[in-house]
């Protein structure tokens, strides 16, 4: 005869009561502590477009850069690159919210 | 037989007292005033972190720029400078009274950084006083927070402290938003909130050649189809968002009227269920200022009959105040075609059309 049947119901009860609390207390706590942990910062990516060629190059961001600032030479053709865009590239996000 | 019965009448007298407990006692509610402050003081000790981090951040910063002593300028910043609205219950001149009070205030701010940094450049000066308007609203948000906390212990009063719990987990995030912005604005790549800004950049390309129009409001003259285009937005690359309504009313004047479609553009704060860089146009003054900029926009294009377009970037709470993201990038890419088609569909050549990139114009010129 198995170890339960020998058991008063009542206390099968109650162990399953304790069993459930314990889980529910458990997952909650993990659910809170994994969602504090996903914090990664991207890249921020700076591109140049040549304004002779059509150039784009692609690069991360120094400090000073800015969008509409001139200067530098095309690899290409050595012609005048502006800054068009500076933009953080984040990993991708779960989605939970119902869009 | 006899256990059951002895566990059966327990079980009754067990729920008895607990309903007697439950129905006639208070004690649940202190087991749960208990709870749930712990649950605040945990997350309030995160606000004082973020207050502390906030500031050596700056601290830092403000050391970068060469600054003497960064510490007391915060600290004599933080708690000052605060405006009282003025009276709504007479509205008369009301937008007046608060547009004079609003110049007022930064024309404070403003003395108040050249007084303790004399020579500072312009760009520094605007990053200065970001940077100190970022630590005094994180002071702020857990000076708000400390003060509901303290008036729930001290009455006791589990509603309070329960309201608090509930909505904590909301008032961390934006103050993490706001201790990031400090790194966003330190490190001086374009924010959200400069969506517009981008957008009136890229329909100029390369035009160089501006004429500050307003305090820290720049308009450019260039042509688009045949259309003679005027572009306003603030002065960058600088953290400052200008005068933007000011600027259109002086441009609208000087040109008599002569204009046949204004458009704004700016970010707008997307609702929880849209994406991030979603577009969408309607009509109206895209501007969330607190009123004067708004109204003058408004008030400009109803007195000389002008369509009064506006396309809008939705995007987070946290993304407008930090580093522009790919998804508001792209969806800066978008409202340009969106200001482009609607030029090309609605105006004809010949015609002359205002294009005003609302927003913090930071990393962008
Ligand atoms: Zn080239």
């Amino acid at each position: 005869m198995s170890v339960l049947l020998e058991l008063d119901p009542l206390y099968i009860l109650l162990i399953a009561i304790i069993v459930f609390l314990s889980s529910y207390l458990l997952i909650s706590y993990l659910r809170e502590s994994s969602t504090q942990k996903k914090e990664e910062k991207g890249k921020i990516v700076t591109v140049k477009k040549c304004l002779s060629c059509n150039y784009v190059l692609n690069k991360p961001y120094d400090k000073g850069e800015y969008v509409g600032r001139v200067g530098e030479k095309c690899p290409k053709c050595g012609g005048e690159m502006m800054v068009t865009a500076i933009y953080l590239e984040t990993p991708p996000q779960p989605q939970e919210a119902i869009s | 037989m006899d256990g059951v019965q002895d566990w059966t009448s327990m079980l009754i007298a067990i729920l008895i007292l607990s309903s007697f407990i439950l129905n006639f006692t208070d004690i649940p509610q202190k087991i749960q005033f208990t709870r749930y402050s712990s649950v605040v003081r945990r997350k309030l000790m995160e606000l004082i972190e973020f207050e502390e981090e906030g500031r050596r951040k700056s601290i830092k910063y403000l050391k970068d720029m060469n600054l003497p002593n960064p510490k007391t300028l915060i600290d004599d910043y933080v708690d000052n400078f605060f405006m009282i609205f003025p009276v709504e219950r007479e509205p008369i001149d009301v937008i007046k009274r608060l547009k004079h009070l609003l110049r007022t205030r930064d024309e404070a701010v403003k003395r108040y950084v050249l007084d303790k940094v004399p020579n500072v450049s312009e760009i520094d000066r605007q990053r200065i006083e970001v940077l100190l308007e970022l630590n005094s609203v994180l002071t702020y948000i857990n000076k708000v927070v400390k003060h509901y906390y303290n008036l729930g212990v001290k009455f006791n009063d589990w509603i309070m402290m329960m309201q608090l719990a509930l909505q904590i987990n909301q008032i961390v995030r934006l103050a993490k938003a706001y201790r990031d912005a400090i790194d966003s604005f330190g490190v001086g790549a374009p924010i959200g909130d400069g969506a517009g800004a981008l957008v009136a950049r890229m329909l100029l390309g390369n035009v160089s050649g501006a004429s500050e129009i307003a305090p820290e409001t720049v308009l450019y003259e260039t042509s688009f189809e045949g259309r003679k285009l005027y572009v306003i937005k603030a002065k960058g690359p600088g953290p400052t968002v200008g005068w933007p309504g000011e600027a259109l009313e002086k441009l609208v004047d000087s040109l008599e009227c002569r204009i046949s479609r204004i458009i704004t553009v700016d970010a707008a704060l997307k609702l929880e269920s849209e994406k991030s860089g979603e577009v969408a146009y309607g009509v109206g003054a895209a501007i969330g200022d607190l009123g004067p900029e708004k109204i003058a926009m408004e008030r400009i294009a109803s007195r000389c009959s002008v369509p009064l377009d506006a396309v809008v970037i939705k995007m987070s709470n946290e993304e407008a105040i930090n580093t522009m993201t790919k998804q508001v990038y792209e969806g800066v890419v978008r409202a340009a075609d969106i200001v482009k088609n609607t030029i090309l569909s609605k105006t004809r050549e010949g015609d002359a059309v205002v294009v005003v990139g609302v927003g913090n114009t930071l990393g962008i010129e």
